[in-house]
């Protein structure tokens, strides 16, 4: 990954990692790219290149580096990498309004995500998007929605990522969620680890 | 979401292990189209990587001799012109697998694995002052019911227990199976208290003592590579990784020491100036005659005079004639260049040696780097980048067979579980799904592998936070060597308070037979028993299994019989440390099928880092902000900018 400018202290500066999950075609890279790059295309494509997205934000006057990772099509046939899930600080899981087949697979986007996540102590930082809202053939009621998320004490938003409604303040709250939770995890220092990059300079030669 | 699979590819890979995963990512990463499959329901073949309840049910998988049916079905879709090549039916790469629980199995029935969810209220742990929360869950009383504790032990343990006792109703309980402490072990009870354990007055230096339903409780934690190597700093996979930015999507940890196990003892081998003039174990003159070495062996071809009578001669025998105490030359020859005594020659010891020292200080004290959650997680990420790069990717997906035209002799399609067929321009399978019929002249070598969950590391520090490599020569000197590598848990390998162990040689016979031995001389296997001091010292070993691994590496095409020339066979993991066997082949694959295409280049689009414009100024980076202007003018340069980069570097050795 590219080093981060030096106006933010490296030291400080902290990394989480967040995935996106949900059915094919709810709109998770349209929501990512809302939310990073405020832009949004009108055909589907499915991921080609780009498959993680980082955006550095302050949120608690800490400076967060949020590295989202999209799944690059492969819940198409529920094949993931498990790395996909490996060292995820959050999960954001999207379904679309328009889709009621998409509203119902969430237990089980949610489960496999459980399943395949290192435990901790605390319970995972989630939340769940109901995209595509601008459009007005609905067929999950928001109430439904809602009644899912707060039986499973997740945070719900009813989000747009065509007309950019409601998708920074769900990825904030996300990220919020799991700045708190980092913090409270003690061991987090233990894996301070290296990533490679074409940029690192060697160390000096020990030899 | 049910979805339809396309019949149309122009390339299909078969396996996911790691020479198959890169061919896989550098086809689509140069736009093909390609379709990944596996027939297990987890990434990896034998490079894969499992939780300690995954592990258990592939052993059990592998122990069974179940045959499947054979379904005939798939026959009707063939056509007359054409013939089919039949895929294997069951893996058959793994032998001889033996595990050993040497702790309390019967208490561990009813565990069971710990889910995200907590299913328990979690108790506060006030008394906790600089132990951290999850390893107070973890051993409960046990901690506080050491029997054969050291004399301090049990009457700290007793004499914290009733200000536990206050915490809440289950330290009750705990502080009861204290007084029993040959019950206290198989005691149900202690894992439903998850109560805080005796807090920080036990010594960091006493080995916790973990159970066997611990490590079934904590066994997501565990991930448990079939496969056990080392990333050379400078070598193959690390420079594909960086080049194809497939690094991204992993991170590693430095493997932080060498070690080396000498008349009984286990022993840190300084490599580095830095460990050279720290150690204090070496005298000054070994320290100068080391130095100097290892300096002439960094350029070793400079000074042809110094080895050029010796070219016939072993790397060993080089050694007795230069400057160097046994003790260096044994470091030089099993830690180092880590090679055979009797069948290595001085030049390919001093090319060893020089791979080795030049791979110091990239990026740590040793030569070594480790992917963090484990080998596993590299086929993975090229996966991933051949999926983000359009490749559609199926587990739990047999194939039946191949379809082979009969005319031109070509592979068209393959026929799925399904009945499915689909088509295609080249096919890629690695080497166990591959029919007994078409591997009859393969003379297969074997791997010997085992796994170890132990106590302590096998050299204490003041760190117990050490990834070792350790080679123990072998006591008939034509043998091979065993590798030994301890991962500790912030490798994200093992739970807290234990390491995982793994054991690599060449195979003479089966794992245990060949292994064991090691095993023997370096760990304790009896825990329970009142040992020896020189016992106590060892860590003891919680679990273990053993397993023969078939080696399909550098096996030449022309063995297998009967396979079309579109056809490509990957072979499953070598024997030796590092990656670059796999690397090969997969560069060697992808340019037989594409010879104009460039293998994995970095992608056009890098990661933009966005920053948050009211809270934060960016500084310049040289990478672009607005992605919205296609990648060519601004990232082309930064991404040249890279590989300039990477370049430079190579210039700079």
């Amino acid at each position: 990954m590219p080093r981060q400018g030096p106006s933010m202290d490296a030291s400080k500066k902290v990394d989480l990692k967040i995935i996106i999950i949900g059915a094919l075609g709810v709109g998770k890279t349209s929501l990512l790219h809302q939310y990073v790059h405020k832009t949004f295309y009108e055909d589907y494509r499915t991921t080609l290149g780009a498959s993680i997205l980082t955006k550095v934000v302050a949120v608690d006057n800490t400076p967060l580096k949020l590295q989202i990772w999209d799944t690059g099509g492969q819940e198409r046939f529920r094949s993931m990498v498990s790395t996909f899930y490996k060292g995820s600080d959050g999960c954001m899981l999207a379904f679309d309004v328009t889709d009621r087949e998409s509203f119902e697979s969430l237990d089980n986007w949610r489960d496999d995500f459980l399943e395949k996540v290192i435990p901790r102590e605390q319970d995972f930082p989630m939340v769940v998007l109901g995209n595509k809202i601008d459009i007005c053939d609905r067929q999950v009621p928001k109430e439904t929605a809602a009644a899912w998320c707060k039986e499973k004490d997740i945070p719900y938003f009813e989000v747009s990522a065509k007309n950019n409604i409601n998708v920074a303040e769900a990825f904030e709250t996300l990220a919020k969620q799991a700045l708190t939770t980092y913090k409270g995890i003690f061991e987090s220092y233990l894996t301070d680890s290296i990533k490679l990059t074409p940029n690192d300079k060697p160390k000096k030669s020990c030899c | 979401m049910a979805d339809n699979l396309p019949t149309e590819f122009d390339v299909v890979v078969i396996g996911t292990g790691l020479p198959e995963s890169i061919i896989a990512a550098a086809c689509a990463r140069s736009g093909q189209r390609v379709l990944h499959v596996d027939s297990k329901n987890y990434y990896g073949g034998n490079w894969a990587s499992f939780s300690f309840s995954g592990l258990l049910s592939w052993i059990k998988e592998n122990q069974q001799k179940t045959d499947t049916d054979e379904c005939e079905d798939w026959k009707k879709l063939i056509l007359e012109t054409e013939e089919a090549i039949s895929l294997s039916k069951k893996d058959k790469t793994i032998q001889h697998v033996e595990d050993f629980c040497f702790g309390d199995q019967d208490s561990a029935e009813d565990v069971e694995e710990a889910g995200a969810l907590p299913k328990l209220p979690v108790f506060g742990a006030p008394g906790a002052e600089g132990v951290a929360q999850e390893s107070e869950k973890e051993c409960p009383a046990v901690e506080s019911a050491l029997p054969e504790a050291e004399s301090g032990e049990p009457d700290k343990a007793t004499g914290t227990a009733p200000a536990s006792a206050t915490e809440g109703h289950d330290a009750e309980i705990t502080s009861e199976n204290e007084s029993s402490p040959s019950t206290a072990l198989g005691k149900p009870t202690l894992e439903l208290g998850k109560t805080e354990a005796a807090p920080s007055e036990i010594s960091a230096q006493e080995p916790k003592k973990i159970t066997y339903s611990q490590i079934v409780r904590e066994g997501r934690r565990f991930n448990i590579d079939l496969v056990s190597k080392l990333l050379y700093s400078r070598g193959l996979l690390i420079d594909l990784l960086i080049k194809s930015n497939v690094s991204r999507y992993a991170e590693f940890k430095n493997a932080t020491r060498i070690l080396a196990f000498r008349e009984g003892k286990v022993e840190q081998v300084p490599c580095s100036r830095a460990d050279v003039f720290n150690s204090k174990q070496l005298t000054m003159v070994e320290k100068r005659m080391l130095m100097k070495f290892l300096t002439f062996c960094l350029d070793y071809e400079q000074h042809p005079d110094e080895y050029q009578d010796y070219e016939n001669s072993t790397f060993a025998q080089f050694l007795r004639t230069r400057k160097l105490t046994p003790s260096l030359q044994y470091f030089i020859l099993h830690s180092i260049a880590m090679v055979s005594e009797t069948d290595c020659s001085t030049l390919e010891g001093l090319q060893a040696t020089k791979k080795f020292l030049q791979c110091l200080g990239r990026y740590g004290n040793t030569p070594f780097l480790f992917p963090l959650y484990g080998q596993g997680e590299i086929p993975q990420c090229f996966c991933r980048m051949c999926a983000v790069f359009g490749g559609i990717y199926c587990l739990r997906h047999p194939v039946q067979c191949l379809v082979v035209d009969k005319e031109s002799g070509r592979c068209k399609a393959i026929v799925d579980h399904f009945g499915q067929r689909i088509s295609a321009n080249y096919f890629i399978v690695e080497d166990s799904y591959l029919s007994e019929s078409v591997c009859t002249k393969v003379c297969y070598r074997q791997i010997s592998r085992a796994v170890l969950i132990t106590d302590q590391s096998l050299l204490n520090t003041d760190s117990e936070q050490q990834v070792s490599i350790l080679t123990v020569p072998p006591v008939d000197p034509g043998k091979p060597a065993v590798c030994v590598i301890e991962l500790c848990s912030s490798t994200m390998t093992c739970m807290k308070d234990t390491y995982l162990v793994h054991l690599t040689c060449p195979s003479t016979k089966s794992a245990r037979e060949d292994l064991e031995p090691v095993v023997q001389k370096l760990f304790n296997l009896n825990p329970e028993k009142e040992a020896e001091n020189e016992e106590l010292e060892k860590p003891r070993v919680l679990w273990a299994v053993y397993f023969n691994m078939r080696d399909s590496s550098g096996v030449e095409k022309s063995s297998y019989d009967g396979l079309p020339s579109n056809v490509y066979v990957c072979s499953g993991p070598d024997s030796a440390l590092g990656n670059d066997c796999a690397v090969k082949q997969a560069e060697t694959i992808f340019q037989e099928m594409f010879p104009a295409e460039e293998f994995c280049p970095a992608p056009p689009n890098p990661e933009d880092i966005i920053y948050d414009e009211d809270e934060i100024v960016p500084e310049e980076s040289g990478f672009s902000n607005s992605p919205e202007t296609k990648p060519e003018s601004a990232t082309e340069e930064s991404s040249s900018g890279d590989s300039a980069a990477v370049k430079k570097e190579d210039n700079e050795e």
